[in-house]
């Protein structure tokens, strides 16, 4: 397979760049966005949010508070553009194949015994954990398998049905493919179309999508095992101690909780899932709880 | 000077070295908590900062996403995150995109540290190979911190720090020796 390698030199120094909104400006640019989308980011990550505001008004040419403001008024498409900007997606599979590799060994041949299996992928604005999970159960009965995934936009929910990924994904994900368990490389994972590519799944099971607020509906107690890694590194303490409670509340007893490996779970979860072993950001429900 | 109270140090190829000599001297009081955003292997995790450790009367450490950053303390930015500083003093991380190629970047760190904690932070580029660290190191300065880059002669690899001079015009260009006992002169003692 060739993969040709990545050429990321349109994204050199914009990430950060010299532009230097203020707080206030920041407070007026989200109050705007909230009216005309829905989304509400003052919770967000101060300097995340910051960042992909000013990220964004420098990859389109905005060079002020007003001017962002007046655009994503006027123009139909801006506000979308916006969204996508800060729902982007990391574009790496396998991100830390320990996780991958412990999944394939230690977890799936004991949860596949269960008559039903439910899992979650909530707020979910790329492909990545969702194919690399499938690619992993390749070899398992997958047609007791529900897998539920929540999008943040419909838009969201469209590039994830699709399982189409690029030369620069394949590129981004070789080093952590390298690290998984029995494969020899991307060839063993990717079917290679028109420059695409797409990740070899043999899933039986049923595909539920939804696109919602995630912070909006609760579920209890419903799934086995849900991924929800470098999602709370966005959010202030606040509001990732709500989202770490409701994703823990989703969770079934002896339910799986897959976070980022640099995530730390607060005292009040504490009470409730337990690390499965140390250095692994997996995280299982106590069954007394 | 305003009394520094962060230092955040950035460094690619050819600065592991000046890292452990900083480290090694580093007396086991020493306060200012030193933040470290070195470019490293994302797939290779453990080893590091264990390596690191064995050099240091500090205690050094991986933060985790929204730990606060405290005294007589080394941090070391994670492998393939970005490594942020709040003003409330606390990290948070990302998994942006790359910048210059990297994750960490060290123009994320030096450039939220700097807009973060304004005048209470020391910005030091050491050697490497690419541009990263100079755009952040100048945030540092407008912010009104102090910024500190390694001498191109005395750097293995100089392209790092000379980008960081061309973009910032540095309060002092140093040999590794001299950042390192101007880092140890700042040791404010309670």
């Amino acid at each position: 397979m060739h993969i040709k390698s990545v050429n990321n030199k349109h994204i050199l120094n914009k990430l950060i760049s010299n532009i230097n909104l203020s707080e206030l400006e920041l407070k007026h640019i989200l109050a705007e966005i909230k009216c005309l989308t829905g989304f509400d980011f003052t919770s967000y990550s101060f300097n995340f949010i910051k960042r992909r505001v000013e990220f964004f008004m420098y990859q389109n040419n905005v060079s002020s508070e007003s001017d962002l403001i007046y655009r994503i008024n006027k123009s139909s498409v801006f506000p979308g553009l916006f969204l996508e900007t800060v729902f982007f997606s990391s574009g790496e599979l396998f991100r830390d194949a320990e996780v991958w590799n412990f999944f394939e060994k230690i977890i799936i041949p004991k949860l596949i015994k269960r008559n039903e299996i439910n899992i979650h992928f909530p707020y979910s604005t790329g492909a990545e954990d969702i194919y690399s999970f499938l690619y992993m159960i390749r070899d398992f009965n997958t047609e007791q398998i529900k897998i539920h995934i929540t999008g943040v936009t419909d838009k969201h929910i469209t590039k994830i049905k699709q399982n189409v990924f690029t030369n620069t994904n394949v590129k981004l994900s070789e080093k952590n493919i390298s690290l998984l368990n029995n494969i020899k490389g991307v060839d063993d994972i990717f079917i290679s179309q028109n420059e695409k590519f797409k990740i070899e799944t043999n899933f039986k099971g049923q595909f539920i999508y939804e696109t919602c607020d995630f912070f909006k509906k609760q579920y209890l107690s419903e799934f086995d095992i849900v991924f929800f890694r470098n999602k709370m590194i966005f959010f202030n303490p606040e509001l990732k101690d709500k989202a770490l409670s409701s994703v823990v509340r989703s969770l079934k007893k002896g339910g799986f909780l897959v976070i980022g490996e640099k995530e730390a779970i607060n005292k009040n979860s504490e009470r409730i899932i337990k690390q499965v072993k140390k250095g692994i950001s997996i995280f299982k429900r106590k069954t007394f709880f | 000077m305003n009394k520094i109270q962060y230092i955040v140090i950035g460094g690619s190829a050819g600065s592991f070295n000046v890292v452990t000599d900083l480290l090694s001297e580093l007396p086991k009081d020493y306060q200012i908590p030193i933040i470290l955003v070195l470019h490293r292997l994302k797939h290779i995790k453990s080893g590091f900062v264990e390596a690191l450790s064995t050099k240091s009367a500090v205690t050094v450490r991986e933060p985790f996403d929204k730990e606060e950053i405290v005294k007589n303390m080394v941090y070391i930015a994670p492998a393939n995150y970005h490594l942020c500083i709040e003003a409330n003093a606390t990290f948070s991380l990302s998994v942006e995109e790359q910048v210059n190629h990297s994750r960490p970047s060290i123009d994320i760190s030096l450039s939220t540290a700097g807009r973060s904690l304004k005048n209470k932070i020391l910005g030091i580029v050491l050697s490497g190979a690419n541009k990263d660290g100079a755009v952040g190191l100048n945030h540092i300065k407008e912010a009104g911190g102090y910024t500190i880059v390694q001498s191109p002669e005395d750097a293995t690899v100089k392209t790092m720090p000379d980008a960081a001079i061309a973009e910032t015009n540095p309060e002092k260009i140093l040999s590794s020796q001299e950042i390192i006992d101007f880092i140890l002169n700042l040791n404010i003692k309670e």
